[in-house]
């Protein structure tokens, strides 16, 4: 699902889009690709739009999603407050200049190279047309919202959301034309282009749309940045597990607490809670795994558990893990009769995260020598193999967490430790909500009263201390997601609160 | 300055004990071996380098990625520590043996619950870099100095490629058979110097 920023950013690369419809370029695509412009009759006209059409998104994304990619190697914490304050403030500024209808300056007085559609085959030209005007910096530009969304591409450094924002922008160019052109040499098409042509209010209520669609943007990133504060939930606390706004946590060495949506915490009555599908599982004082239905009280033992270090519960599923070696096993709570089903294992020193539940998917994390990954595994579907959701070597991907379709997971490389957030599907990346330095830190790159020169550029600021605290294991629900961390020094571990 | 007032003391007391013909033969005989002193010191070079980012290493090619920082690797090529030599994974965690990240006290770090934190990755310094850079590394000669007291191994991680890590000319530097050095590592032994 997009976010309210992609969402933001999409209307306002539409609109500007459309806006550039008023430049020589955009005019010159309607007569050139309508019926009037080539000897090709209707039928070319229809194949060069459709060429047209498919030309300039590429373009927007290529312009706009490579620029989000720069931003993102040449910052080091892309997306953080300045930049996204600085996004907002650029946004506001345009949308400002836009609604007051200043004139561009300064101007990019060039045109695409109109020999293409003399020498090249229609739809070719048409093709390449569209890139080109996708690519928005071709030609004359007609609204400040178009360097403005590129300035915040370039800072917010998001290339999912650059992606997005050139696409709807080649759309918005292309939407127009594709729908003028073959017209054009009819009455409805001539009054449209009269109309382009001569009334100047026209071009002017579009800026005033762009304009509007970069205050959307503006609010939605300052939204997203406020939305993204990080609150401190419990402590000492640990192992979060969430579902439907109902909260629990561990305690070391303690009972655990069971926090109800718009209730008091209060102990659990035994250890390691979880919590999911409308049940909460915990580890019984006496060592016995128990799984209650919280509408009806009703409390199953599940004796087969017994040694569990870990839990996760859904409506129809109890999953857990046991150490040396770790092993996470699942059983059918619908379904006593079926033996529990060993899910994965790994040989020591390799480790398996807490295993985590939603719905009928399982997931965890595993941490060898080799490589780590998050794996999830469909427990409804006989037959199913666990599928690699995330994999990466040189980094430890730790406590996932899944609900409703999303994973939040932990990321630790030597420089950082990341809170992210991304579809439960394979892929790459993910939002980073929350970012600490690394865990172990580093020296500086350079011997004492050695010069600089030849050290990495990430030591360039000198030495970079650890993290006060290490990030652990996650929990996830419709609005934020909770992360447990503890202090690198020793002490209480915590639990902290990020909204999605 | 200290060498010229040692060579003016010589002089003076070859001057004092000598005749003017024999005078004049020891004195030539004196200068000749100045400057063949003088030359072998030209091209014997001081044994620690002190213009660059580390001892031992006298060119501009910046350091292999590291861990921790400063390019140290144990004997096999994989990343320690520094400041003390202590083994670390691929995100600079100091580890025991079995690659259990530890704190400084060489206990096992643990969650809340008291498991050991997840082990990571140990990958040798030359091939993380041709793994982050995208080519094939080798690492071929090496050259000792000393540094510190201690002798130093400096070691070349090298490309076929003509770019280095800098993002300029490779040099062909320890490297053979037409590689050339895409970035620096040491080792540090234990033999004085």
């Amino acid at each position: 699902m997009l976010s309210l920023a992609a969402v933001a950013l999409a209307a306002a690369g539409l609109a500007a889009g459309w806006t550039g419809t008023w430049s020589p370029c955009g005019f010159s695509m309607i007569d050139t690709l309508g019926p009037n412009g080539h000897p090709g009759g209707r039928r070319r006209t229809v194949a060069a739009c459709a060429a047209f059409a498919l030309g300039a998104p590429l373009g927007g994304a290529v312009t706009f999603g490579g620029l989000a990619a720069l931003g993102a190697l040449a910052q080091s914490h892309p997306g953080g407050d300045v930049a996204i304050g600085i996004a907002v403030a650029i946004a506001v500024a345009s949308a400002a200049l836009d609604a007051l209808g200043v004139r561009i300056a300064p101007q990019l007085r060039r045109q695409v190279p109109e020999s293409w559609r003399r020498v090249l085959p229609l739809p070719v030209a048409a093709f390449l047309y569209g890139i080109l005007l996708g690519l928005g910096f071709t030609t004359y530009v007609l609204s400040f919202a178009l360097p403005a969304l590129a300035a915040v591409s370039l800072v917010v450094a998001d290339v999912g959301l650059g992606l997005v924002l050139g696409v709807a922008f080649g759309i918005g160019r292309a939407l127009p034309i594709v729908a003028l052109a073959p017209v054009a040499d009819r009455e409805v098409g001539a009054r449209a282009l009269d109309a382009m042509a001569a009334r100047p209010g026209l071009l002017r209520g579009a800026r005033l749309i762009d304009a509007v669609a970069l205050l959307a943007v503006a609010a939605a990133l300052a939204g997203g940045t406020a939305s993204a504060a990080v609150q401190q939930v419990a402590q000492p606390a640990g192992l979060p597990s969430a579902d439907a706004a109902t909260l629990a946590w561990s305690v070391p060495g303690g009972d655990g607490v069971l926090l109800p949506a718009g209730g008091d915490p209060g102990p659990v009555g035994g250890r390691l809670p979880a919590v999911g599908g409308g049940r909460l599982a915990y580890v019984a004082f006496d060592g016995t795994p128990t799984v209650v239905e919280r509408a009806s009280a009703a409390t199953v033992a599940v004796p087969a558990a017994a040694g569990a270090d870990a839990l996760a519960v859904s409506a129809r599923w109890l999953a857990w893990r046991l150490p040396g070696p770790d092993r996470i096993v699942v059983a059918n709570l619908a379904d006593p009769a079926v033996p529990p089903r060993l899910v994965a294992r790994v040989s020591a020193p390799g480790t398996l995260s807490r295993p985590a539940l939603d719905g009928d998917r399982v997931a965890w994390a595993v941490a060898t020598r080799r490589g780590s990954r998050i794996v999830a595994l469909d427990l409804a579907t006989p037959g199913a193999r666990p599928v690699a959701l995330r994999s990466e070597r040189g980094a430890v991907l730790a406590g996932p967490s899944l609900h409703g379709g999303a994973m939040a997971w932990i990321r630790v490389t030597g420089l950082a430790q990341e809170l992210r957030l991304a579809p439960a599907t394979r892929g790459r990346g993910g939002r980073v909500l929350l970012r600490l330095r690394g865990q172990a830190g580093r020296d500086g790159g350079r011997a004492h009263g050695r010069t600089g020169q030849g050290r990495r550029p990430v030591d360039r600021h000198g030495p970079i201390r650890p993290a006060a605290h290490r990030l652990l294991d996650t929990a996830l629900d419709e609005r934020a997601v909770f992360v447990s961390r503890m202090p690198r020094a020793g002490g209480e571990p915590s639990l902290l609160r990020v909204d999605r | 300055m200290a060498e010229r007032r040692g060579a003016g003391r010589l002089t003076e007391e070859l001057a004092a004990r000598t005749s003017r013909r024999g005078l004049l033969s020891r004195v030539g005989q004196a200068l000749v071996v100045g400057s063949a002193a003088s030359l072998v010191r030209d091209v014997v070079k001081p044994g620690e380098a002190d213009a660059y980012h580390f001892c031992g290493h006298i060119y501009t090619t910046g350091s292999c990625p590291h861990p921790t920082g400063l390019p140290r690797i144990d004997a096999r090529g994989y990343p320690i520590r520094a400041r003390d030599g202590a083994p670390v994974d691929d995100l600079g965690r100091r580890i025991d043996r079995r690659g259990r990240p530890v704190g400084e006290d060489g206990e096992l770090l643990r969650d809340p619950e008291g498991r050991p934190l997840p082990v990571a990755t140990r990958t040798k310094v030359c091939d993380a870099t041709g793994e982050r850079f995208g080519f094939r590394p080798y690492v071929d000669g090496s050259w000792y100095r000393c540094c510190g007291g201690h002798v130093r191994k400096l070691v070349d991680c090298c490309t076929t490629d003509n770019r280095r890590i800098n993002g300029d000319a490779a040099l062909t530097g320890y490297c053979y058979r037409g590689r050339k050095v895409f970035c620096v590592m040491y080792f540090q032994t234990k033999v004085p110097c």
